[in-house]
């Protein structure tokens, strides 16, 4: 929840809130489970209208946003997501758009951008595998130099909305370094493997490629640059997952509040027993605690103010770390019912649980604030 | 407490002059590393003086109204007064007086006792106390068992009061005492303003388990308080308390120090503390995986504690977050204490449980006192969040029903 909002960003969010009060939540995310694409294409195409995937691109590109954060602007929505468990490639679109628009050339923004923008190109960025810690070093995936380009050899994993995804950022290592390239969909030797996904509303693939080729036209970096690129990719999609997982945890919290108030043992409300309230009061607060985090780091990354780095891991490694916490103890505050299929709080959980560990999990940032620590006093 | 403003006032800027001019002029700047707060006889009679020095530059109690000393000029001016002022040392043992009697006084206080007492402040005179805890009871406020009975023209009071800060060296205390045990224990309180240097009072200074000494303990033996010092009316000092209460958590939120600090608002970045990072290092464990995830867990805690204080703060003085909120930082201090604690303890090893004579860092020290008990157990804390922010309802109980007379309570507020 970010405080101080502008009006016309209040009017984004209310716009942005009354459309998936209208078309999203639990109840459409479990109808989406058995969907084969996973989310509801008009609904996607609808939030193309209202800008949903423009705010990381420049104006001449199609994009443009409500204010002068794009990255805030598009953790509002984020959030709003997570507290809908929203279905769809949001975040991933998002991501591929702002690599392509930072760090790409001219003619690939012109071929790219606008129908990303628009939402009429779907984008996802292939970057962890299987067993990676999500730092650029653990990138393995081989990129062989050509006379044309590179060839790709390898498997990406966790790989979101691949089945549907247009256009693949794929992050792989060559004998130079780290390069980035872009892989149409139906590209020779592509092959999409979907995987079984604990959120249930979040469809994740992995990705193989077999000697799949790679023209110089569609290389957006490489060496320095790339590597350069990785780390702010990562930025963005931190904020972006922070924020869709503060969603899920204060929509969580507030059903068990809730709850507490009307639920009724021993004669009285269960929330004014302390045993109760006292954590649910802990709750509230470490949930201020993510909100803060994640609006500091929004700011930080946009403006690439030196600690931007820094704020997305300290973000990540709060909210990854409390959010599970938290809607674990709203399942055991809720007693039965908060075990059962058709209560909707284990939606929340379930996408709290695989944004703390994907795109890192809090240990690993922990440690990785430690590491930027002794790079910047060498 | 906004009074109209005086005719021909300054402007911001011309006011933000007035104030540079005269601090850069008589007021010593801060210096590195001295304490916020120095109970001794040098720090007290040095924050007496400097309070006095701005008295005398016309730059003391920017909002209070005129008729009781101050410059009655708006909260804008006041912001100018905590900006020009931060790098300065200001007179922080008044913290209470300024922060929480004064708005108080003025919100319920009769003409005679504002005028009387409010401008001895400003110049530097009086430094007051909080008398509120006392040893049979800090959190269940209202329970309290110090006496006021009327005798002709006078009160005696008698009890015993706890955890004032600065006690020992106050001129002032403002003093919440029950008037009428027989209805319930809210109806029965009343505020009395107490001058310390009765002869019934008995000040002793606390030992808190690091060996810090800021707190103080209080006899009340027969202490004589003239009828009219008493704030608000007789039986409704539980109304005033609130206000006091109100207005403590006001000035955590907006910062307690009397001159704001540089930074407060203002975003510094993310730092890292590498205290923690030369410990391991020393002990040779920094390339340890888990020492290092250690070291970031207690880094990601200050950050996003100073993230949320920030936060927090600007809700609460835009009207975001109720005055309630305070107790969302005071807890979330209380429970990263307790780990940083933890954490401090885990790097260090055996160093902490023994160092050679003389060392700085006493890692076993922070964990010793990690506890979130000082200013309101964390427990009082997670209460106001559980009830006033999220709208739980209360814990049933009889105290609030039956008179006070009839209510079990801890029977001893005595010498211990």
């Amino acid at each position: 929840m970010q405080l101080g909002l502008s009006d016309t960003q209040q009017m984004f969010l209310d716009t942005t809130t009354k459309f998936l009060d209208g078309h999203s939540g639990p109840g459409r995310a479990r109808e989406l489970m058995a969907d084969p694409e996973g989310f509801d294409r008009s609904d996607w195409d609808q939030g193309g209208q209202l800008g949903w995937y423009a705010m990381l691109v420049p104006e001449k590109y199609g994009g443009g946003s409500i204010s002068e954060s794009g990255l805030g602007d598009a953790a509002l929505v984020a959030e709003a997501m997570g507290a809908h468990v929203h279905t769809g490639p949001f975040l991933a679109t998002n991501v591929t758009a702002f690599a392509l628009a930072e760090y790409g050339r001219d003619d690939q923004k012109e071929r790219f951008l606008p129908s990303l923008a628009a939402g009429s190109s779907i984008g996802t960025w292939a970057y962890a595998e299987t067993d990676s810690d999500w730092s650029a070093g653990s990138v393995a995936l081989r990129a062989t130099p050509t006379d044309v380009g590179y060839v790709l050899d390898g498997t990406k994993s966790y790989v979101q909305d691949a089945a549907t995804a247009d256009l693949f950022l794929v992050t792989a290592r060559s004998p130079g370094g780290l390069v980035e390239v872009i892989v149409p969909a139906g590209a020779p030797g592509l092959c999409v493997q979907p995987l079984e996904s604990l959120d249930l509303a979040r469809r994740l693939a992995e990705v193989s490629f077999t000697g799949t080729p790679v023209g110089r036209a569609d290389v957006v970096c490489e060496g320095a640059d790339a590597k350069a690129a990785v780390e702010r990719q990562l930025q963005v999609a931190l904020v972006l997952q922070c924020a869709e997982t503060n969603g899920a945890t204060g929509a969580g919290l507030d059903m068990t509040v809730g709850y507490a108030k009307e639920r009724v043992a021993f004669g009285r409300p269960i929330g004014s027993y302390q045993a109760l309230k006292h954590r649910l009061a802990d709750h509230r607060m470490w949930l201020e605690g993510s909100w803060a985090t994640t609006a500091y780091a929004a700011g930080s990354i946009w403006d690439r103010r030196p600690d931007a780095a820094a704020a997305a891991r300290v973000a990540k490694a709060h909210v990854g770390r409390w959010s599970t916490h938290i809607l674990h103890d709203c399942i055991q505050i809720h007693g039965g019912i908060g075990m059962t299929w058709e209560y909707d709080l284990h939606l929340y959980f379930r996408r709290a649980i695989a944004n703390e560990v994907l795109y890192g999990a809090p240990d690993d940032h922990m440690r990785h604030l430690v590491d930027i620590a002794e790079e910047a006093a060498r | 407490m906004t009074s109209a403003p005086v005719t021909g006032s300054p402007t911001p800027e011309q006011f933000r002059a007035k104030v540079r001019g005269w601090l850069r002029d008589h007021v010593p700047r801060k210096t590195p590393g001295e304490p916020f707060l120095q109970w001794d006889d040098e720090g007290v009679a040095r924050s007496k003086r400097i309070q006095r020095t701005l008295w005398e530059g016309g730059i003391a109690g920017v909002t209070v109204p005129v008729d009781y000393g101050g410059l009655g000029l708006g909260s804008a001016y006041d912001r100018v007064f905590r900006e020009e002022a931060a790098d300065y040392r200001m007179p922080e043992e008044f913290g209470n007086a300024f922060n929480v009697v004064l708005p108080t006084l003025l919100a319920h206080g009769r003409e005679d006792l504002k005028k009387q007492y409010i401008p001895r402040m400003l110049n530097g005179e009086h430094i007051w106390c909080q008398f509120l805890s006392e040893p049979s009871g800090g959190s269940d406020l209202a329970g309290l068992l110090t006496r006021a009975d009327r005798d002709g023209d006078v009160w005696r009071l008698n009890g015993a009061k706890i955890w004032t800060t600065g006690g020992n060296y106050s001129d002032y205390a403002i003093c919440l005492a029950r008037t009428n045990p027989e209805v319930p224990k809210h109806a029965g309180l009343t505020m009395f303003v107490v001058a310390m240097a009765d002869p019934g009072i008995t000040v002793v200074a606390l030992k808190l388990t690091d060996g810090s000494q800021d707190f103080c303990q209080e006899y009340i033996d027969d202490v004589v308080v003239p009828a009219d010092h008493v704030i608000g009316d007789v039986n409704d000092g539980w109304r005033v308390a609130t206000t006091l209460m109100m207005n403590e958590r006001t000035a955590v939120g907006r910062g307690w120090s009397l001159g704001g600090s540089k930074g407060q608002s203002e975003d510094r970045g993310i730092a890292f503390d590498p205290a923690l990072l030369d410990l391991a290092r020393r002990t040779e464990r920094s390339d340890d995986p888990h020492v290092r995830s250690l070291i970031g867990e207690s880094w990601v805690m200050t950050a996003v504690q100073e993230q949320t204080v920030r936060r927090v703060s600007e809700a609460m003085r835009t009207g975001h977050l109720p005055g309630h909120a305070a107790a969302l930082l005071k807890a979330m201090s209380g429970a990263t204490g307790r780990r940083q604690g933890e954490i401090g303890l885990e790097v260090a090893g055996s160093r902490a449980a023994a160092w050679r004579p003389g060392q700085a860092s006493r890692w076993g020290v922070g964990r010793l006192s990690s506890h979130g008990i000082g200013g309101g157990t964390t427990e009082m804390q997670r209460n106001a969040i559980a009830e006033r922010l999220l709208g739980l309802p209360r814990e049933p109980s009889p105290d609030r029903e039956l008179p006070f007379s009839q209510i079990r309570k801890n029977t001893s507020p005595g010498r211990n």
